[in-house]
């Protein structure tokens, strides 16, 4: 027997009815019990099935003019390999791409993008480059750039939204080695545990970043994202190659001061 | 006094202020007391909107004087809390439905004739006839299919009805005057839910985030570093009044300072440094 | 009268308190799943997640346990199975009661069990 709603069992193809690629994930699988897995490869498949909704390119829009008319420069991310934002989330999967709520696309939160450009700091750039101490009377650039524990950062990280058409979600599988290590149960890990491939969904594409702030703030904030994403990269299993992207720049044709697509804001 | 209807626009996420935690949400969006609908307090909006205003002389005439000059006269207007209008809801059927209640359209009524307009419909407030009934505009609209329509994991029958088509008609027109596509969507996604489901949604169906703070140089969850924030969720509407008592501003100044304030996007709410709060206010009524 | 909230909250309370002298890897795997059930059945809705922690219980005492605590307070013998037949008014009534239970149990969770919301522990 399965473990959705009975009200609910009869809906197929998610594809089809155009739905919410976030809400295909978290309810509509069909049996989660733990000897099913071809449930969850198969939930992985349909949600990457689901195609872009149609009213999403159209917010796109309005959202990069938005951005534009609230002093936000703006740059576009490329992912090199496969990424998986969504850290701490709760989700039928372990891992999981972060889907934008109201349209179901993937996205990387702006606190994503601010953690790893602030952890690519703190690692490589020196003292300034740190959380100064506390009996320091004066900001330093990392306090100015990201916040410290007295104000908030002079920086704004949106989140970074994908170019309508150029993503895709991507069926994945990682393979567990030592799941009752990974799962802190305080068990060395052993070679006689049994690898067990857990599905889970990556994606690719090219997404929009968008910093707001003091002009030479900005600029630096861009230089270390451009760093740390190639560098580090972004998210969940970054040792295993995922997560890196290539940070350039936008190209504006077109897209300046058009407000007249704006939603008609008065 | 003069007022004016207010709507607030959510572009990316809004946490409008910290209500009561409840067990599973540590920072969950402020709510009326009485009937649990997330609100915006309206002394923040004012003060985003003071902050909007660059002209010092002003500000001061129109918000009244800055808090350590002490009281010497009041501001000349007022701003209501702006309650929550639309919820964007997750919908099986066409990615999102716009859901809102017979009672917040109530009150959205209330309010427009506050505002002195004229043409909100007159007509009967749609209202499901059953708690598993909800109402759409149109035949063959987005979020419908063989009668149905799902919000998250909850199955309602769908029901067409004349008013609800000229309810979202009026608001698309308050909301995108100049932009026929966003009307027309609105048309299409608008969903009227009985009061009771409208309140599940609201406890269940707003965006909750876990935020983590990772040790230093490690990528495990630091010590209380697990939090999960609720937010507002792209494509929320909210709405509320903004009022003109004429002390040492005029009405028209009053106005007129709102409508300047709200030509950009203004940030509203906490966590702006990670992007959040970005909202697009809209500003109808008067003649 | 007492409320909802406060008959709860008894029952609660002497289930958990029944668990305090367990060893510490049940407390800790029964109280983590407490703090961890309300964000679930946010995400996936009460079915899936009750159909989550339905399959936990078949490997892990400690969740089987509180699966059982559960459907004691809120008065359902077989939870999980109503859970998915309801109706959409009984779902969300469920819903309600179910979280409005978690509620204590992830208080006295932290407050009788020691386990605090982000301990580290899954499984």
């Amino acid at each position: 027997m399965g473990t959705r709603r009975r009200a609910l069992e009869s809906w197929e193809r998610p594809d089809t009815l155009r739905s919410h690629a976030g809400l295909w994930l978290d309810k509509f699988i069909k049996d989660q019990t733990s000897v099913d897995t071809t449930s969850k490869r198969d939930l992985v498949v349909e949600v990457s099935s689901i195609p872009e909704p149609e009213v999403y390119q159209h917010w796109f829009k309005l959202w990069r003019a938005d951005l534009t008319s609230c002093g936000a420069q703006l740059r576009m991310a490329a992912t090199i390999g496969r990424m998986a934002v969504g850290l701490g989330n709760e989700t039928v999967l372990e891992t999981s791409v972060t889907l934008h709520r109201t349209f179901g696309v993937p996205y990387i939160p702006g606190s994503a993008l601010k953690g790893t450009a602030a952890r690519f700091a703190r690692e490589y750039l020196g003292e300034k480059w740190r959380p100064r101490n506390s009996d320091d009377k004066k900001p330093n650039a990392y306090g100015i750039l990201f916040g410290d524990t007295d104000s908030a950062g002079y920086v704004t990280f949106f989140d970074a939204l994908p170019l309508p058409g150029l993503w895709h979600l991507r069926p994945d599988v990682v393979t567990v080695h030592h799941p009752a290590y990974y799962r802190n149960e305080s068990e060395p890990p052993a070679d006689w545990d049994s690898p067990i491939p857990v599905p889970f969904l990556s994606a690719t594409g090219k997404f929009l970043v968008a910093l707001a702030g003091p002009p030479r703030w900005v600029a630096a904030g861009f230089d270390i994202l451009r760093h740390a994403l190639f560098q580090l990269g972004i998210g969940a299993k970054t040792s295993s190659g995922y997560g890196r992207m290539i940070l350039e720049e936008f190209e504006q044709s077109g897209q300046r001061g058009r407000n007249a697509e704006r939603r008609g804001y008065r | 006094m003069k007022a004016r209807l207010l709507f607030v626009h959510v572009l990316s996420a809004l946490h409008p202020g910290t209500g009561q935690g409840v067990g599973a949400i540590d920072l969950p969006v402020a709510r009326e007391k009485s009937t649990g609908i997330p609100y915006l307090p309206g002394s923040s909006l004012k003060g985003v909107l003071r902050e909007a205003c660059s002209d010092k002389e002003l500000t001061r005439r129109v918000y009244g004087p800055d808090t350590d000059e002490g009281a010497e006269y009041a501001g000349s207007i007022q701003v209501s809390d702006q309650r929550l209008l639309l919820l964007p809801v997750r919908s099986l059927v066409g990615t999102f439905a716009w859901v809102t209640s017979p009672y917040i359209l109530r009150r959205l009524l209330r309010d427009a004739q506050a505002a002195e307009i004229k043409d909100v419909p007159s007509g009967s407030i749609p209202s499901p006839a059953e708690e598993n009934r909800c109402v759409v505009s149109v035949e063959g609209a987005a979020i419908l299919r063989d009668g149905k329509v799902v919000l998250e994991d909850l199955d309602l029958q769908g029901d067409v009805a004349a008013e609800a088509r000229q309810w979202a008609e009026w608001m698309g027109a308050q909301l995108f005057p100049d932009d026929e596509y966003w009307r027309r969507a609105l048309v299409e996604r608008l969903c009227v839910v009985h009061d009771g489901v409208f309140g599940f949604l609201l406890e269940t169906g707003t965006e909750v985030v876990a935020r983590v703070r990772l040790e230093e140089n490690k990528k495990t969850v630091a010590q209380g570093g697990l939090w999960y924030e609720e937010m507002l969720p792209v494509e929320t509407v909210l709405c509320g009044l903004v009022s003109a008592l004429p002390v040492k501003a005029t009405v028209e100044e009053v106005f007129s300072t709102v409508a300047d304030a709200i030509r950009k996007p203004l940030h509203i709410g906490g966590k702006t440094t990670v992007g959040r709060g970005l909202c697009k206010l809209t500003m109808t009524g008067g003649a | 009268m007492r409320t909802r909230s406060q008959i709860y909250a008894l029952k609660v309370y002497d289930q958990v308190r029944g668990m305090a002298d367990r060893e510490e890897d049940f407390r800790k795997k029964y109280g983590s799943m407490a703090h961890r059930l309300p964000a679930l059945i946010r995400s996936s809705g009460l079915a899936q997640a009750l159909g989550f922690l339905e399959t936990r219980a078949t490997r892990e005492k400690a969740h089987a346990m509180l699966l059982q605590h559960i459907e004691e307070a809120v008065g359902e013998s077989s939870l999980v199975c109503r859970s998915r037949k309801a109706d959409l008014c009984e779902y969300m009534s469920l819903t309600r009661k179910v979280m409005l239970a978690l509620e204590w149990y992830g208080r006295f969770a932290e407050s009788v069990l020691g386990v605090k919301k982000d301990s580290n522990v899954e499984g």
